[in-house]
């Protein structure tokens, strides 16, 4: 018995210990077949992962690749995980299947592609709600497998869908975060003649807002742009213009010709023939003594005395700055002390260097939207129309050549008095009247109403005064009673497309510049260091990402580089973040309409332009100035803080790029992908 | 009780005894001697599996452009060697009984190597003392990252 306890127990011992050899066995062997499938997984992400890239680059460069991979990342809205093999030219998980099979019969690799884990990053209306701006990864997933053994590894890749153009800026023509940094009237230092050529000096800058004939790319049809001039709402599709901060104040420029900005009163469809828009103040807005006819001594008393009656009526003309005729050199406006000592004093008599609404050519007006506290001024000649009612005196007065004319000179209210004496401006006795300001108005405040002056309009309101013009408005009066576009401080800005908002609320330089380094993908520690990263064998630039260049030695960027040919050419758009330093422009040129580059200065520094080649670029540098420099050309929209007024400012011209407005599809084809070239592995 | 009536076991059944435990210890040692064997074998085959992992290692990790192609038999795997004469070394835990062979072959197309096959061998004894050669072998691909 005993014997018997002793070798069962024995048994059960040595049946124990074959088991656990047997599962240890067997446990080994399951870790050596999972290590070859590991092995196995590794290889199948080794041969794929260069086919994905290379299909993956495609779509990094733009239209080329598989379009439907394209179509793909940039659709607006979320993305859910998907397997993109059927995309790609996934033949590698036939070549590795052959492989497999000189391991084991049973071995296998499979390799998906995936494109998972997104999300829309850029969300915010009060920012910047970008619907096919997204981030995720690009997923290479090899599973190998030996032996009922599988493992499975990862290769992860950060990818980023970004627009390349500056969010709401692209609505833009020209922001300037703080207007009036020069005091409300600095921007008026050009001196020009009354035709509005200037003739030495600074220039001006002048935005065009729209697709113009002259455009590099997306050039407007001079047709479908004057039809389009007749719409009142048009400023909706027209770039807009932020001036922001303090009040500022342009006087407006003289003229109709290259430069003047006479437009925004005069019908210019003719530049070569223009007269003033004749404004005639309704009965009912005139003092009574307009209402019936006055008798008065005529001015021949000299001759013979005689008591004339005549009828009144008023009339103004409305003007721009200059200092210059063609006869005497200075204050040519202020001749005949029409205006007053006073606003010589105050306006000065020279005009602005900003011309907003574009240029005098038919075609070049471009009426937008501007936001801002920011006000024209503009002189406005008051006449006084006089009509004598006794035939023989009216033939007399009526023969005169040129017509008698009585301007109503501008005083202030300390030097008003009754006796003022009204008379033609050229001194001649013509049968008109000895008047006297009080025989027509009672007070200075009717005075006032009458007299020729300095006027001030909100700028915007001038679209108002050109919707007149374009639509050929009889009995227009001035300012016009079309209530289009008023004052604007921007508070509650809206920026749409179909049923998206992209941009809510009130636009700041801050903000922008948030929205914009949230879509770094690349940093780069010197410009040295982007150069030689970024531009191809050809010197051209071939970005096709967002790079943040660190610059901490401030260095001035200079675009193309010192020695490089102008302009730089612009394969592969992107955009470029400088954070300090100052940007100097010499000549951009992208190569289609479809690619677009941004210069973006987060720190403060300067803009400038030091070439007259043309720039096809937005800038954005919202707490940086822009600097004189040479005249120029940009193609784009320009954000500045504010602009370094003086007498070295050489001016230039701003062209909206119509296609980068995020209220049109053409929008769409500034999206970026970028995928990360740094590898993250996950092992399962 | 009383005394006389004990009586001890008698011789046969001492024989029958030990008899029937001799035969019931006969497959328990059998048993024990067959798990020893298992765990030698064990112990060789994850020996040969490090050996193994550990040479893939050191090749893959290298430079495409230091992957020479080639048959590469033990007696120049050795701790310390050259690998293809070049600059990069062999390391290698001691191990008894196992050698070591790598084959590394380009697969090529439209003219260009797009990666490298390598399969590495190790031939090890399967247990001490024992004749049998046993061999494991496993296969990887490295991809040509500068094109």
């Amino acid at each position: 018995m005993f014997a018997v306890i002793i070798g069962t127990v024995m048994l059960i011992l040595a049946v124990s210990l074959y088991s656990f050899v047997g599962h240890q066995h067997t446990g080994i062997q399951s870790i050596v077949n999972g290590e070859i499938a590991h092995f196995l997984a590794e290889a199948g992400i080794n041969s794929s992962i260069g086919s994905v890239r290379e299909a993956i680059g495609k779509v990094m460069s733009g239209t080329s690749g598989n379009q439907q991979l394209n179509q793909l990342l940039l659709n607006p809205g979320e993305l859910e995980d998907i397997c993109i093999n059927d995309m790609l030219d996934a033949s590698w998980n036939r070549d590795l299947e052959e492989f497999a099979r000189e391991m084991d019969k049973d071995a296998s690799i499979k390799v998906d592609v995936w494109l998972r884990d997104f999300s829309i990053c850029e969300t915010a209306p009060t920012s910047w709600a970008d619907p096919a701006a997204k981030d995720g990864y690009l997923v290479i997933e090899s599973t190998g497998t030996f032996k009922n053994s599988s493992r499975v590894i990862l290769v992860k890749r950060k990818v980023r869908v970004g627009s390349t153009i500056p969010a709401w800026m692209g609505k833009f023509s020209l922001f300037v975060n703080d207007a009036a940094r020069a005091g409300e009237g600095g921007f008026n230092i050009i001196r020009n003649d009354y035709r509005g050529m200037i003739t030495d000096g600074p220039k001006p800058l002048i935005t065009y807002n729209h697709a113009t004939p002259d455009a590099p790319f997306e050039a407007g049809n001079m047709g479908d742009i004057l039809r389009e001039e007749a719409e009142k709402d048009i400023w909706q599709r027209r770039g807009w213009i932020w001036m922001g901060g303090r009040r500022s104040r342009l006087n407006l420029c003289s003229g109709a010709g290259d430069l003047g900005e006479i437009f925004h009163f005069y019908d210019v469809s003719n530049p070569n023939i223009f007269s003033p828009v004749k404004f005639s103040t309704p009965a009912d807005a005139l003092p009574d003594s307009f209402s019936s006819s006055l008798s008065i001594p005529w001015d021949k008393s000299s001759s013979s005395v005689r008591q004339v009656s005549y009828r009144f009526g008023h009339s103004f003309v409305l003007d721009g700055f200059h200092d210059r005729s063609n006869r005497k050199e200075t204050d040519a406006m202020y001749e005949g002390n029409i205006l007053s000592t006073g606003e010589k004093n105050a306006y000065s008599s020279k005009s602005s260097i900003l011309h907003l609404f574009g240029d005098a050519r038919k075609g070049y007006q471009s009426r937008t939207r501007v936001f801002g506290n920011v006000h024209i001024a503009f002189p406005r000649y008051a006449s006084l129309e006089v009509k004598p009612e006794e035939p023989d005196v009216e033939a007399l007065f009526t023969s005169v050549s040129p017509p008698p004319l009585y301007l109503l000179p501008s005083v202030s209210e300390n030097a008003w008095n009754n006796s003022i004496m009204i008379q033609d401006i050229m001194g001649r006795q013509v049968g008109g009247p000895l008047l006297q300001s009080g025989m027509l108005c009672d007070s200075y405040a009717d005075y006032a109403l009458l007299m020729s002056r300095i006027s001030e309009l909100p700028y915007a309101e001038s679209y108002n005064s050109m919707q007149d013009v374009y639509s050929n408005k009889a009995g227009r009066v001035f300012p016009s009673d079309a209530g289009i576009l008023a004052m604007d401080n921007g508070l509650n800005l809206e920026i749409s497309r179909d049923q998206h908002m992209f941009f809510k609320g009130r636009p700041t330089g801050q903000s922008l510049l948030q929205v914009i380094e949230n879509r770094t993908q690349i940093e780069i520690d010197s410009i040295n260091d982007f150069w030689k990263r970024f531009l191809n064998d050809r010197g051209e630039l071939e970005l096709n990402a967002i790079v943040s260049i660190k610059n901490s030695r401030q260095l001035d960027m200079q675009i193309p580089a010192a020695g490089k040919p102008q302009p730089m050419v612009v394969k592969g758009g992107g955009m470029i973040i400088l954070q300090q330093g100052n940007l100097v422009l010499r000549g951009i040129s992208c190569i289609s309409p479809a690619e677009a580059l941004t210069l973006v200065l987060a720190g403060t520094g300067s803009v400038s332009f030091s070439s007259t080649q043309p720039n096809h670029v937005n800038v954005v540098a919202p707490n940086a100035e822009l600097g004189y420099g040479s005249k120029f050309d940009m193609y784009g929209s320009l954000c500045v803080g504010s602009i370094y007024a003086d007498h070295r400012f050489q001016g230039g011209t701003v062209r909206f790029r119509p296609g980068q407005d995020p209220t049109t599809t053409g929008y769409n084809r500034y999206y970026k992908v970028f995928i990360d070239p740094k590898d993250s592995f996950w092992n399962e | 009780m009383n005394n006389s009536t004990r009586r001890g076991l008698s011789m046969l059944e001492i024989v029958f005894s030990a008899g029937i435990l001799a035969l019931i210890m006969l497959p328990v040692f059998m048993t024990f001697s067959t798990g020893n064997r298992n765990i030698q074998l064990t112990d060789a085959e994850f020996r040969a599996h490090t050996a193994a992992i550990e040479l893939m290692e050191q090749i893959i990790s290298l430079p495409f452009g230091q992957i020479k192609s080639g048959e590469y038999e033990s007696d120049v795997i050795v701790d310390g060697g050259q690998f293809a004469d070049g600059p990069v070394l062999f390391k290698f835990s001691p191990a008894e009984d196992l050698w070591r062979s790598m084959k590394v072959e380009d697969i090529r197309r439209d003219g260009k190597t797009l990666f490298k096959k390598v399969t590495v061998t190790i031939k090890y004894v399967a247990a001490p003392g024992s004749d049998r050669i046993r061999e494991f072998f496993m296969k990887t691909l490295v991809a040509n990252e500068n094109l």
